[in-house]
């Protein structure tokens, strides 16, 4: 399967901030950079691509903290909770990227691949048939 | 330390699964920000603390203890070369990612084997 098609509802760890999302999404990646990792506490982060048309705030979209890294990357995080619910690196871009994390409706198995290995933390192995990059996808 | 698969790690981390390296409150320092860090405490008293000003979830504790008794090893600046012994709640594991080592599993804690 490479993308899901059925309405995905997600939310941060507080509930402050709910979405829906619509339509064709994916792929997930997974990403090893150091401010994905720092950012989330976590070994590493996963991101579903998500057309910024299909994705709906229901709650707390205006309070988003957005946190811009030194590579230009944003993310929006709850206030609250801390948890990150979005990433996107051009305001412009059609596509916005969501912490899968924060979904609520399970995505199932959904075609996947994994960027930044190169900064991968020594103490977690990937042992899924997943794609591995060194850097970006086009790496 | 540990993977812990919980609903409320998923969440507050918003990723998978998070890793946390057990300590005992004395051994932590913060050499600067705690004032900028804001605690969340979750219905099942679970408590975690994050930057105000970029979100990271760096530590976090239960309802019993005053002060944080794990770190998110996803933090560390140092190199870290110690490795995680199980995962835990893995009952709240989510379906796009699996589990494919070989360390113990506990579908809630660790005292608590499958
Ligand atoms: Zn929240
Ligand atoms: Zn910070």
């Amino acid at each position: 399967m490479n993308a899901s098609e059925k309405t995905l509802e997600g939310s941060c760890l507080c509930q402050k901030v709910r979405y829906r999302i619509t339509g064709k999404v994916g792929p997930l990646t997974h990403c090893h950079c150091t401010h994905c990792r720092k950012t989330h506490g976590a070994a590493f982060a996963s991101y579903l691509d998500v057309p910024r048309e299909n994705l709906t705030f229901v709650s707390g979209e205006k309070d988003l903290v957005t946190y811009q890294a030194e590579s230009g990357t944003k993310r929006g995080f709850c206030p609250d909770c801390g948890a990150v619910i979005t990433c996107w690196g051009d305001d412009e871009s059609k596509v916005i990227e969501i912490a899968a994390g924060t979904l609520d409706t399970p995505l199932g198995k959904i075609e996947a691949h994994h960027i930044w290995v190169r900064s991968r933390v020594p103490w977690y192995e990937i042992r899924d048939g997943f794609s591995q990059h060194p850097e970006g996808s086009q790496s | 330390m540990s993977h812990c698969h919980c609903v409320n790690c998923r969440k507050a981390h918003a990723a998978a699964f998070s890793t946390n390296l057990e300590i005992h409150p004395r051994q932590l320092t913060f050499l600067r920000g705690k004032d900028s860090l804001r605690s969340y405490r979750t219905d099942s008293g679970s408590h975690t603390a994050f930057c105000t000003t970029c979100g990271s979830t760096l530590v976090c504790w239960g309802d019993g203890d005053p002060d944080p008794t794990y770190v998110c090893a996803a933090t560390l600046d140092t190199e870290f070369h110690g490795k995680p012994e199980f995962h835990i709640f893995v009952s709240g594991r989510v379906p796009w990612h699996e589990i494919r080592d070989q360390l113990p599993r506990f579908e809630r804690n660790s005292d608590d084997p499958i």
